[in-house]
């Protein structure tokens, strides 16, 4: 049995968050909410078994980058995995998308995740909400959901343009629904190199890889600069939006080392370093 | 409120280039195409952009959009725009400058003289634009409308050769013109009638004075030996025709239906046949027949030539090592005096100034051209002397150092001593050779040539243009006085130095053409006719003109970069 990361319902006091929709009333810290007028939900350490679920993006979108963000988060994915079931927890690793996990228990079951995690390969669009809810239909029981994607879902672009946190993009209602389902979430944004400093110059056609769409520009210092402020926007508010609800947010590019994104994160120490 | 008019709308047809271009740009765009995550960043990122810079959204567009303003510009600049055009009006002067205006009435006055006089009274009573437009032998336009050219484009009018392209002309003036202009002709009408289609209002006024004419036509030999004859053919009104063979004159020949027989004498290189009595058009009352086999004249030009004198020499038969000078017409050799050199002359100098030629007759050792003006203090002049040729008197000015200057400037200078010692002094303003010693050599060559010649009665055996020996005792001195030895003066002989060669057996020189010596007024309008026949490419004088070639080089413009745009994509 081991100390797990999740907050659950022991006595143990560990920390408050924000409470959403859904959350059960009876844990709502009424003494917080009269100093502070916030509603904030009390944490407790649970001492009961871990139970992981890797949630991985597998869209096309995740086939870019050098390795590729998908090469990226299946590494997480296995790390992540490994060290779960040496521990004796239970693992799910559930595609986004896709119907059904892999599901294993113990060091036994490490070989069988592994090799469902090489397996994946990327295609088809992004629709984070609705692959959430798919794996909510699974009637998981909750635990630490740990989402690897690029967020690359742009169904409520607009808002990111102001860095809004109130924005409503699919990513963060997907993290948002985890929260109300009472999962633990933790995320992995990943992005690669080449969506962080675009090599581009001159008339050029971009186009969509998962939904086809085209777009001119003239990319040039000014375009590129308004690029980098619009991708900064975004990535922040992804990243304070996830803050406010005491989710993990580590942001990595498809290049960096991913031991040291791994260590850092189960030690639970500040994301902040390894962001790109 | 003054409106822009345009003196040649129909280049704005140009403007539809832009659709080309403009597909051109759209087929090439993008250079490349990548694939992306997602577009939504970069859709944001350009719609920000476009939102905040106004001018980044025309940057893609930069090279489309400075091709189509240097599209718009340059047709604009080809159809001549102009400001307050419309409101006053233009007026369109169409000159005929057919050889046949050359014709003279009663008091000696020709048709183009009057033609000039009638088109400046006109220019100066009309309040807008003017613009002249040439009918000669080639139509072009003279003086755009607007450019205020047109006085001096008047002034400046010569005869251009046989007959008048009124149809182009009319083209010319009609593509200057619209609604509410006027094009006014001025013409003696002794031309084939042309069709006009212009928008503008057409007047044809005549500016002849119906004087009659004659002309020798055609003119050949037959016969051999002493049954040798010239006949020919006269249009007109002639009763006879007068033969002069060298410095004899032949019997007089009965003009019976147009045609005529006359003598011929073999021991003269060239007949003569002229017209008898005056007729207002002179210049094809004369026509010239080679005798002799393997006889010629010399001539000597000094100097660049220019179109007339080429003319000149065409007409005199002189060829030029096989670059036969084209379109010659005009028999038009003069003198200092103004006096049309005589093909009897045994030698010939002919010193180009200009436009126009100043000739030596070596055959009148004494009787010199007239001296028209003298500079004395001209620091161009360079005197050099020649021992023992006296080559004449100036009879026209007193005095030991005369300057003959032709029409266009200072020619040459004589000075003749007591002790019969002649200094030349050649002054060719616009060349060098003309103040080279070597000059004053081909002219002592020349005259002693003739003087030989003379003696032995007539042309020496042997092929003509033979280089000339430089002869002894010739004493040429630099302007500083110093003496130069004359051996070493080199005589540019084969430059310069052409023959006169009547000696096609059967060859008619022809003044003018049957049609350009046909005064009577026949010329007619035709409205909006086809397209004329034999059309010519006319001389560039306005913008529009250069239109062909503005084309290639846009077209070429637009070619280099669609292939660079290619080149990068690839």
């Amino acid at each position: 049995m081991h100390r797990s990361r999740r907050r659950g319902s022991s006595v143990e006091f560990a920390d408050h968050r924000a409470y959403v929709p859904g959350d059960d009333l009876r844990r709502i810290d009424w003494n917080a909410y009269a100093r502070l007028e916030e509603l904030v939900l009390r944490l407790h350490v649970a001492e009961d078994e871990l139970r992981l679920y890797v949630l991985i993006d597998a869209s096309a979108s995740m086939a870019f980058g050098d390795p590729t963000k998908l090469e990226l988060a299946q590494r997480l994915a296995a790390g992540l995995s490994y060290v779960a079931l040496h521990g004796g927890d239970r693992v799910a690793v559930h595609v986004l998308g896709v119907e059904g996990s892999e599901r294993a228990r113990g060091r036994q079951g490490v070989p069988r995740v592994l090799r469902a995690i090489e397996r994946m390969t990327a295609g088809g669009p992004t629709a984070l909400m609705e692959s959430v809810e798919r794996f909510l239909r699974q009637k998981a029981r909750p635990g630490l959901v740990v989402l690897l994607s690029d967020w690359m879902d742009f169904q409520g672009q607009g808002e990111y343009a102001s860095g809004d946190a109130r924005a409503v993009a699919p990513g963060l209602q997907a993290v948002d629904r985890l929260l109300g389902a009472r999962f633990e979430v933790a995320t992995f944004h990943l992005l690669a190199r080449s969506e962080l400093e675009p090599d581009l110059e001159g008339t050029q056609r971009v186009v969509d890889v998962e939904s086809g769409e085209a777009v001119d520009v003239h990319v040039d210092d000014a375009l590129l600069r308004e690029y980098d402020t619009r991708l900064r926007a975004f990535l922040g508010a992804a990243e304070s939006h996830c803050a406010r609800r005491g989710v993990s947010y580590v942001r990595l590019a498809s290049d960096a080392p991913v031991e040291r994104a791994l260590i850092a994160f189960l030690r639970g120490e500040s994301t902040r370093a390894l962001s790109p | 409120m003054s409106a822009w008019t345009f003196g040649a709308p129909w280049q704005l047809l140009w403007l539809g280039l832009a659709l080309p271009i403009v597909l051109l740009h759209l087929f090439r765009r993008p250079r490349g195409t990548v694939e992306v995550s997602s577009i939504w960043l970069w859709q944001a990122s350009k719609r920000k952009l476009n939102e905040s810079h106004a001018i980044q959204r025309l940057r893609p567009y930069l090279a489309l959009i400075l091709q189509l303003l240097a599209l718009l510009l340059a047709a604009l600049f080809l159809a001549e725009p102009r400001l307050g055009g419309r409101g006053e009006g233009r007026l369109i002067l169409i000159v005929d400058t057919s050889t046949s205006m050359l014709a003279r009435d009663g008091n000696g006055v020709t048709a183009l003289d009057a033609a000039r006089l009638r088109a400046l009274e006109l220019a100066q009573a009309f309040d807008g634009h003017v613009g002249v437009v040439e009918a000669g032998a080639g139509a072009r336009v003279l003086a755009p409308p607007g450019t205020g050219t047109a006085r001096r484009a008047l002034r400046n009018l010569r005869p251009s050769g046989n007959g008048a392209d009124a149809h182009r002309a009319f083209q010319l003036a009609a593509e200057r013109t619209e609604s509410g202009d006027r094009i006014v002709f001025l013409s003696d009408r002794a031309l084939r009638p042309a069709t006009y289609a212009g928008a503008a209002e057409l007047r044809v006024e005549d500016v002849s004075r119906g004087e009659s004419n004659a002309a020798i036509v055609a003119a050949s030999l037959v016969g051999e030996g002493s049954e040798r004859r010239a006949v020919g053919r006269v249009w007109g009104d002639a009763a006879r025709v007068h033969g002069q063979v060298g410095e004899r004159t032949l019997g007089d020949a009965e003009v019976s239906e147009g045609r005529f027989v006359l003598p011929v004498d073999e021991a003269f290189g060239v007949l003569e046949l002229r017209l008898e009595g005056d007729d207002a058009l002179p210049l094809d009352d004369v026509a010239w027949l080679a005798l002799g086999e393997g006889r010629g004249v010399h001539a000597r030009v000094v100097g660049d030539v220019g179109r007339n004198v080429r003319r000149a020499l065409r007409v005199l038969g002189v060829s030029t090592g096989g670059e036969a000078p084209p379109d010659l017409e005009i028999v038009r050799c003069r003198d200092a005096a103004g006096a049309e050199l005589s093909m009897r002359a045994e030698a010939l100098v002919l010193m180009a100034a200009g436009e126009d030629c100043f000739g030596v007759h070596a055959e009148s050792e004494n009787a010199w051209t007239r001296i028209t003006r003298w500079e004395r203090n001209d620091e161009r002049m360079r005197f050099v002397s020649l021992d023992g040729v006296p080559l004449g008197t100036s009879a026209a000015l007193a005095g030991e150092e005369p300057l003959i200057i032709a029409e266009h400037g200072p020619v040459a200078v004589s000075r003749r001593s007591a002790a019969a010692r002649t200094t030349w002094t050649s002054l060719w303003p616009d060349g060098a050779w003309g103040r080279d010693p070597s000059f004053v050599m081909v002219v002592q060559n020349l005259v002693a040539s003739a003087r030989r010649r003379r003696r032995a009665g007539g042309f020496p055996a042997g092929p003509p243009g033979r280089p000339l020996a430089v002869a002894d005792g010739v004493d040429v001195r630099a302007p500083s006085g110093a003496a130069v030895e004359s051996p070493a003066i080199r005589v540019p002989f084969e430059v310069g130095v052409f023959r006169v060669e009547p000696g096609e057996r059967f060859a008619l020189r022809h003044v003018l053409s049957e049609e350009e010596s046909d005064l009577r007024p026949r010329f007619e309008v035709l409205r909006g006719g086809a397209q004329g026949e034999n059309e010519r490419e006319d001389d560039v004088q306005a913008p529009s003109q250069a239109a062909p070639w503005f084309a290639a080089f846009f077209l070429l413009t637009v070619a280099a970069d669609a292939l660079w745009a290619g080149r990068k994509r690839a």
